[in-house]
Order: C-alpha cells, then structure tokens, then sequence
C-alpha cells in the first residue's frame, strides 16, 4: 500500500537492497507481464505452481539446458530463501539491460504497490526463471524482447551457486 | 426524492441445482417470478475463470481484467432478470446460492451505456434469507428516525452532532507483515473526521486481537478495521485477521479474564489466541490471529457496521450449509448488521475514494448503507469511468440495506 504521492525510487538501481516484500512483488510483476505477453498457451501456469510440481519441472528443464541437478537441489533452487533471493536478483538485473521490458515490469510493480493489500513477502522466483527458461522472446509494445541473455545469466548463477 | 418507507425494495434469490441456476425475483410490489438463469455446465466455467483472474492480484493492479469486463457487458447480464436490467428497485437484496456466491453482480452493465445496475440500485448480498432477517432484526439503523432524503448534490450535511446519525466509531488500521501502519490507519482516520462523536481508534500496537474484542464488547456503531487477513485452508475457522501479539516492554503479555457467573468470580482463565500466525510468513511484528471461531464464541459483534479492509476479508471458498467462508462472513454472523468488505484485492486511493464517498452519504446525508453503495459506486465511477471494472466494483456492501 503506498500513496501516489511518494517520490518514486529507482528501483532497478537497487535491487540488492530491495527487502523480501519489494523484491517478492518485483517478481510477482516481472513474471507477470512475460506470461501476459508471450503466445506461449499456459505459460500462467507457472505464476501459481505449488513448490514440488515447480521444482520437478524445473530440475527437466535445467537438465535440457545442460545443467543437471538432482531433486534436492531443485528443491533447494524452489524453496531456500537466500538462494531464491540470489536467483531472482539476478535474473531481474538481466530483464533490466531491456528498457522496453524493464519499464513495463517497473509500470506493473508500481501499479501492485498502490494496491490496498500487499502479500506476504514471499519470493517466488522459481515462477519466473521457468517463464525465463521455457519461453525464448516475448513481444511488448510491437517490440520483441529476447531472454537469451537472460536466460544465460541464470543458468551461470544457478552452477554457480551449487558450486559446478 | 421522499423518505426511507417510499424506497423500494426488490430481493433476488438464487437457486442452484446440480444442473440448472434459477432465481426467484420479488419485486417491490412483493409479486413473485420464477427465473430460468440457464444451465450450470454453461456458466461455471465461466464463473470459475473470473474468479482466478480477481485472486490475481497483479492482473487486478494492473487492469488487466478481460473476463471481469466479458462478465459485466456480456454473460452476466444473463444471469439477471430483464425486469431487474431494466428498471432496478432503489435497492436490490441479493442472496446468493453454490458457485453464485462472490460473484459481482452490481458490476453487470444495465443498458448499452454500460451503467452498472449497482449505480441504478442500492446493492447488498447476504449469503441466506435466515441470515437476512437476523441481520435486519438486530440492526439498531432500524430504530432511528430517518428525515426527508434529498440528492447529496442538493443538500447539507446534516449536523451529526445534533442529530441521531452520529455514531460512534472504533477498530485502527496494522499492517503486521510490511510494518506501512500509518498508511493502514489513514482511512480509518479520514472516517473519523466525518463523524461527529469521539472516536475510538487504536495506535497500531495497540490494536491487538483483546483489544479488538474489548473494542466489540462496547458495542460501537462502525467497527472499521485494516489489517491482512490469513486463510487456513483446511480449516476455515483457523482463518483471521493478522494482529500484533500484545507487547509489554518487549516482552509477549497474556490477557487474563475473570470468568463471571451469577455475578460469581468462577476463575480467571488466560485469553490466548486460537491460531498464532501462520509459520515461515515474514512479518514485521509478532502476530496472532483474530479467528473466526474466535469471534463467533467469544464476542457479540454489535455493531452497525463492519468495515473490513484485509486481504481475503470478503471472499471464501463455499462450505457446508452454502456458507461463504470469509471474514465478513463470519461478522455477520457473530452479530454485525452490515458489513462493508472488498471482494478483491482494490488500490489504495479507489478503496480510500470509494470508502470517504460511502461515509459521506450515510453519516453525513444520513442515507441508508444501500444507496449510500450506490452513491460511492456512482462517485468512483465518475472519477474514472467505465474503464476500471476493478477498482468501480472491488467493495461489497453484505447484509442489512438500511
């Protein structure tokens, strides 16, 4: 719940400062706009997937990027709190090297702060690195926006976190 | 315009088979019409797709809301009777049956100006007819004088102070997750400063589940209350409002109660909470929850009206006996005459609109609750058209009209 007359800040220059609530709404926001503007039929799935079924998908879709991790580690990927923290930072600093699809995410998390009832705070960033995953560009505005570059930057921060 | 006994008063009760939706419309006149709605295969999909879209937050922030608008202009003109659509009573009571329930029939356009029948018509649902009469029979609106009603254009505000209409008000606003508690107190503040009579708002540490049923056992005339509600999913009378533990210098306090019978001290019992908190939600304070189960037992919520501002506080999966399981469900039940509770999720500055504008109509022009609905649905309607289904409908008037 915010007033509309605060100062907006810069949002994407302090993503590592954001605390759970802003960050687990920036998710909420990003993962939403890429399943509103995909063609991709039931790429809305992802955005309420209950931790178990996302870890399982997940673990197959990094094993056919090449990153083969067992069910304890996509649990982890899906359900720790430092590393979902670390994940969506990073793939939220990729989308933000794309001013078209970092200023429709920015327009959609300004728009959920005005809201009267703010969620728990939990960051789901298992919703949005699937949606990074699975789907290869979006189109926004007539413009298209490929997550290619997003899409590395995960898989890079993913082997390095469990240490490949 | 006339008096509060020259309004007419239409209900609307549906009915829900295992194949069939129909309604019974008793029209101002009290003549009877049996409805065909249509079949349920053809409607609950649909119903089941707009419900998932208004739980979706972030496509509610966003207004992207295709099946709320397909709803409004399209399918849910159906599901009214033409005679409704076409000259709708001053007020509509609407009692809702199975999958019926939540659905926001206020928002269906009545004509091709796309003018909500909540703008033409002072709606409220409540859940049962029984329900119904319980809530007009201890409505204490219906002991007072109403005057000559007049259009809020033409008129003053009446002097509250001087007159019957002032109420007392309580509850206070807390955010225990996100710790933003002065915005949560702000509109409870802003409503305030409309009624004439002391209010009782408590500071948002202040504002804990004794104290909000301390607040209940002086039988206020608003209750108005911000703060996140919690859905057990198993267990709905496990669900509640999120509220701060009580807190002396830094320590957890309990309440303890004297349990008096026959004027005889029986013993005195700790007031614990039936649920704490949900565990791994992150909050700012250490919170607690007012459970329904707990305000059903422990409290007589005499009050006028309720006002609910909280995450999941007007909507609820339908449980046995075709009852809601929602918080403002449960406050009508525990005794409130009317509530006032959004159905999904609203911005800030809609709700706060939408809110001031309802008060204003009832304190200050002394409306009844239904057409003061209507009044603040034509307010924000007039701010931002037609264009925002989401935030013109997000907040539901329940039981009692007057």
């Amino acid at each position: 719940m915010n007033n509309a007359n605060e100062e907006p800040v810069d949002i994407w220059g302090r993503l590592d400062d954001l605390d759970d609530a802003e960050l687990a709404m920036l998710v909420e926001a990003a993962a939403s706009v890429i399943a509103d503007n995909t063609n991709e039929a039931g790429a809305r799935i992802y955005l309420e997937m209950p931790p178990r079924p996302a870890g399982q998908i997940l673990k197959s879709t990094l094993a056919d990027a090449g990153v083969a991790v067992d069910d304890e580690e996509a649990a982890e990927l899906v359900r720790d709190e430092v590393v979902t923290r670390q994940l969506a930072v990073h793939v939220l600093r990729s989308l933000a090297q794309q001013p078209v699809i970092a200023a429709e995410i920015e327009v959609a998390y300004r728009a959920r702060q005005r809201m009267l009832v703010i969620d728990a705070g939990v960051i789901s960033a298992a919703a949005l690195l699937l949606l990074v995953l699975k789907l290869k560009r979006v189109k926004i505005g007539g413009v298209d926006v490929s997550f290619y570059d997003a899409r590395q930057s995960a898989l890079d921060s993913i082997r390095r976190m469990l240490g490949m | 315009m006339g008096t509060v006994a020259d309004l007419t008063v239409g209900a609307l009760l549906y009915r829900v088979t295992r194949h069939t939706i129909s309604a019974l419309w008793i029209e101002p006149s009290k003549r009877r019409d049996h409805v065909a709605i249509g079949s349920v295969a053809a409607v609950l999909p649909k119903v089941e797709e707009l419900h998932d879209e208004l739980r979706d937050s972030m496509s509610v922030a966003r207004g992207r809301l295709p099946r709320l608008r397909e709803f409004a202009s399209g399918w849910g003109r159906d599901l009214l009777p033409q005679s409704v659509l076409e000259s709708p009573p001053d007020i509509l009571v609407i009692v809702p049956h199975g999958f019926i329930h939540d659905i926001p029939l206020h928002l269906v356009a009545r004509n091709d100006d796309a003018e909500p029948l909540g703008c033409a018509s002072g709606v409220t649902y409540v859940s049962s007819q029984s329900l119904f009469a319980r809530c007009v029979a201890r409505n204490r609106a219906r002991c007072r004088q109403f005057g000559e009603l007049i259009l809020p254009e033409q008129a003053s505000p009446l002097n509250s102070s001087n007159s019957s209409l002032g109420r007392r008000l309580a509850g206070g606003g807390v955010d225990v997750l996100g710790g933003q508690h002065e915005k949560f107190s702000q509109i409870p503040e802003l409503v305030a400063e409309l009624i004439a009579k002391p209010s009782n708002l408590l500071n948002y540490d202040a504002l804990t589940r004794s104290a909000v049923k301390n607040l209940l056992r002086d039988h206020p005339d608003i209750l108005f209350l911000v703060a996140h509600g919690y859905v057990n999913p198993a267990n709905h009378e496990l669900s509640g409002l999120m509220l701060p533990e009580p807190n002396i210098a830094g320590f957890t306090s309990v309440q303890k109660r004297a349990l008096v019978q026959q004027g005889e001290l029986l013993f005195a019992f700790r007031d614990l909470p039936f649920a704490w908190a949900p565990p791994r939600m992150r909050s700012a304070l250490h919170a607690e929850l007012l459970t329904a189960a707990e305000l059903e037992i422990d409290v007589n919520v005499e009050t006028e009206l309720v006002v609910l501002l909280a995450c999941s506080a007007g909507y609820g999966r339908v449980v046995a006996g075709d009852k809601p399981a929602s918080i403002a469900e449960t406050m009508l039940r525990a005794g409130a005459a009317s509530v006032l509770a959004p159905a999904w999720d609203s911005d800030y500055e809609s709700a706060r609109d939408w809110i001031l504008a309802f008060f204003r109509s009832w304190i200050e022009y002394g409306y009844p609750k239904a057409i003061a609905f209507k009044h603040a649905m034509q307010r924000i309607r007039d701010l931002h058209g037609d264009t925002q289904p989401g935030r013109l409908g997000a907040l539901t008037l329940r039981g009692d009209w007057l």
